[in-house]
């Protein structure tokens, strides 16, 4: 109950007419800017930042925690409509997104993932609003064992994005474990794989890269096609086919309810984070037999639980930034810079030293949730048909994103760099049936994977026992060994029966 | 008519996205986290509120021959947000509004190569004169650790500005809240798991592992930031953490945390003032203040050099500065050319007799 009135006398606060017009223009701004690829939610808050000073700090802060919010909308638009991941969360969103709008389908793709951000979005705000500093304390369960069992399961779980040929899978899944370690290491401060190119020490950076492995490598494989899309061209999308029926809205229920809840409470983990959470929601998806159609060929299911997932991530990160002062990921690192701007210092004593502001700040995520949603609704039908523009626009269109992505994301023509070699192999992946998805994976999951396991193997003094004598990490390696032999556990119990018969 | 329609909006899209991502955003101002955000080029001036007064001056005179004429490039190794980000623009800004500077000042962020793209950048500067770079005891083991064949004797050292002392922390009621169980402990047999940066607060660390001799007994894990090592510590994943006053001071507050032994000669303020220096411990003082400071490239001209030194004096009298280190918690440590120097070139010496 005492929650509830926390809450309400928050709403106060976050609905007067400047605080709703602030959250109105930061969500505007959000969708526009995560909708660009590189830019994404991370730049995005860095550069609207300095517009928020022309507030008061409430008013501020619920601007950006709207463009924040927003920003989370607008990274699906451009990979389901132009196969560009704006972020690294969105790469799951275009395996299914893309594919169902060239299916003629784009209204659909948007409306699905826009409700499902929405209502993942909305579970991730109830969960933060009840669990929010029980969840944190909860969060910090999650030290380097924990971590390296958790990255354990999600590796594990790459191999269900396999498709086809399993030895081309591993073999990327491989290239991308080997990109990962190149740079100078976290835990010893060696330079590995860098061949005295000094720009390397960094490390691969990996907006650039997925930008140029899905972005530039489809403007390679467009160059190679003939006129495409003139079926696309002559349909005419109407906004009756954004409209979601009975049967869209129960085939994301499962996904979305799941995704939502999982997805929050993964944003708690510092580290973790949203891309964290769509990649494990979408695996999870992929392995539910409740799916109607396969996912990667445009499914709903799909497209709901990547989005569902990252948004519920997105609200939950907020529980450790606000009960904590941790920022769970790079861009509420940001946002606590900008609390702190106003002399607000989120972490211990936020709750009880300045509640007006925090529950302000949850009550206003609801309002900004409502208002993207309502902004993205309108957007749906003028911006859908992108889809439909013919390849002699679309192919420079994407190319000049590409390379604005990829300098955006580090203000350096090494990122360009990054991006155009990324392209040329992420097209020699398409033409010989190499799934580029598993890679980027295996690249992202294997830096948090190795630096856990390094600082884990350090704490126990090179004793293995430290994952088997922790209760979470535990846990999480018998999930690991379950999915490890579940196949064989399968066939053995199939046999059986069969004898049995 | 409906191609046109299209090509305009396509125009509008990459025009707005072409001038966001050259604009360049900035001001993500978190002393917490130095690696949050992307590299961003701005321009110097920065508006912020915090900074209303605008006096209206000339150019101060400084007694040196030089008078700065072109654009300045400020060149950071840390992404926008960063400490050494944060310290820059205070400093370009506080030149710009205390009218020292009237040129403009150009901040360049470029974490490439773990910044050391940019510190060869500043070196070869085509205009030595106009060109600052950023630079901390912390970002030693980058500079010094890499092959770019470069060390702090290739760049003329200009002003060392701020400096940020360090404790050791532990958790509150944990089985190591005080020095003394630390010490039994090791004495003892027990190994005892650390967390801090791998830069200054590893050498300061280890400074006082050998003070006490016990070496062989801590394990040092790396962590990106202190604000990571913190929640590890409060997580109960390692024993003790390291960390400088702004970044723990809030779980200090909170009771979370309690500070056991303040490396430095003497006491922290309220509330960190109950942790104990290394002389009061009985032992030798242990101190490694992490400075913070500007580089010029090699070839830059004397007179050059004395100027800038002698503007970020003035930088470091201003009310502007008092305030922001006061916010960050950080300590006065304006020092003249040659003191700079000697500073820099001794932390480069115990940096490499650490290794």
């Amino acid at each position: 109950m005492e929650t509830l009135s926390y809450l309400l006398s928050g709403f106060q606060t976050a609905l007067t007419f400047q605080n709703i017009g602030a959250a109105a223009i930061g969500a505007i701004l959000g969708i526009i800017v995560g909708a660009m690829p590189g830019i994404g939610s991370l730049v995005g808050v860095a550069l609207l930042l300095p517009l928020t000073y022309a507030f008061n700090p409430t008013t501020a802060i619920i601007m950006l925690g709207a463009i924040y919010y927003a920003n989370m909308f607008g990274g699906a638009f451009s990979s389901i409509l132009i196969n560009v991941p704006g972020d690294a969360p969105a790469i799951m969103t275009a395996l299914d997104g893309y594919p169902l709008a060239r299916k003629g389908k784009p209204g659909k793709a948007l409306m699905v993932a826009n409700m499902s951000s929405f209502l993942g979005g909305l579970l991730g705000m109830v969960v933060l609003t009840f669990f929010g500093p029980a969840l944190a304390q909860f969060g910090l369960k999650f030290g380097p064992a924990e971590m390296t069992t958790l990255m354990l399961v999600a590796l594990s779980s790459i191999s269900w994005l396999i498709e086809g040929n399993v030895m081309k899978g591993l073999a990327v899944t491989c290239i991308g474990i080997l990109i990962a370690t190149i740079g100078i290491s976290t835990n010893t401060g060696e330079a590995r794989y860098t061949f005295g190119v000094l720009h390397l020490l960094s490390g691969v950076n990996f907006i650039p890269l997925v930008v140029g492995f899905i972005g530039m490598a489809q403007v390679f494989n467009l160059l190679g096609q003939e006129e495409r899309g003139n079926d696309l061209v002559v349909k005419k999308l109407s906004i009756a086919d954004c409209k979601l029926n009975k049967e869209d809205f129960s085939r994301m229920g499962a996904p979305v309810v799941r995704s939502g809840l999982l997805g929050s409470v993964i944003g708690f983990i510092p580290g973790a984070g949203a891309t964290m959470a769509s990649i494990v929601s979408y695996t999870i998806q992929k392995k539910s037999k409740k799916n109607k159609e396969k996912l990667g060929t445009g499914a709903i299911e799909g497209i709901a639980a990547s989005e569902a997932a990252n948004n519920g991530a997105a609200a939950g990160a907020f529980g450790p930034l606000l009960a904590l002062g941790i920022p769970g990921s790079g861009t509420t690192a940001v946002l606590l810079g900008g609390l702190m701007m106003w002399g607000l210092q989120p972490g211990p004593r936020l709750f009880t030293d300045s509640p007006d502001f925090a529950w302000g700040l949850i009550s206003s995520l609801y309002v900004s949730n409502i208002i993207a949603l309502l902004l993205a609704l309108i957007m749906i039908p003028l911006i859908m048909k992108v889809i439909c523009i013919p390849n002699k626009i679309l192919i420079p269109t994407i190319t000049v994103i590409c390379f604005v992505g990829a300098y955006a994301s580090t203000t350096s023509m090494w990122g360009v760099l990054i991006m155009i070699i990324g392209g040329i192999m992420g097209y020699i992946f398409q033409r010989f049936g190499y799934s580029a998805s598993p890679m980027l994976l295996a690249t992202i999951l294997s830096v948090t994977f190795e630096v856990n396991l390094r600082r884990a193997l350090n704490i126990s003094g090179g004793s293995l026992s430290i994952f088997v004598t922790k209760p979470l990490s535990l846990i999480f390696l018998l999930i690991f060994v379950g999915l490890l032999f579940s196949p064989v556990i399968k066939k053995a119990y199939r046999k059986a029966k069969a004898q049995k018969a | 008519m409906k191609k046109k329609q299209i090509a305009l909006l396509m125009t509008g899209v990459l025009t707005v996205a072409t001038l966001l991502a050259g604009c360049g955003g900035k001001e993500a101002e978190d002393p917490k986290e130095p690696d949050n955000s992307s590299t961003e080029q701005t321009e110097a001036p920065a508006e912020t509120p915090a900074e209303a007064e605008t006096p209206e001056e000339a150019p101060a005179e400084t007694g040196s021959a030089f008078t700065p004429e072109n654009t300045v490039t400020f060149n950071v190794s840390s992404k926008a947000g960063g400490n050494s980000d944060l310290i820059t623009r205070t400093l370009t800004d506080i030149c710009t509004k205390e009218g020292l500077v009237d040129v403009t000042f150009v901040v360049n962020n470029n974490t490439d190569g773990s910044g050391n793209i940019v510190r060869i950048e500043t070196n070869e500067s085509s205009d030595p004169d106009h060109t600052l770079l950023c630079f901390s005891s912390g970002d030693m083991q980058s500079l010094l650790d890499s092959d770019i064949g470069m060390t702090v004797k290739d760049f003329s050292p200009i002003a060392t500005v701020a400096a940020d002392k360090q404790l050791i922390f532990a958790k509150t009621g944990g089985k190591y809240d005080s020095f003394e169980k630390v010490l039994a402990a090791v004495e003892g047999g027990t190994k005892v798991n650390v967390g801090g940066t791998k830069s200054n607060e590893m050498t300061v660390f280890n400074m006082f592992a050998e003070e006490i001799e016990k070496t062989d007994m801590f394990n040092y894990m790396m962590y990106d930031s202190s604000n990571e090592s913190i929640t590890a510590l409060l997580g109960d994943h390692i024993d003790l953490a390291m960390g400088s006053p702004a970044a723990a001071i809030s779980y200090v507050e909170s009771g979370d945390i309690v500070p056991i032994v303040a490396l430095s000669d003497e006491r922290f303020i309220a509330p960190l003032d109950g942790a104990p220096t290394m002389t009061e411990l009985g032992y030798d003082v242990v101190q490694s203040p992490m400075w913070r400071g500007v580089l010029a490239p090699g070839s830059m001209s004397e007179e050059a050099q004395q100027f800038w030194n002698e503007t970020f004096k003035k930088v470091t009298e201003s009310e502007a500065w008092q305030e922001y280190l006061n916010k960050y918690l950080l300590s006065p440590y304006y020092n003249d050319l040659e003191t700079s120097r000697e500073i820099m070139l001794q932390s480069q010496e115990d940096y490499l007799a650490g290794k």
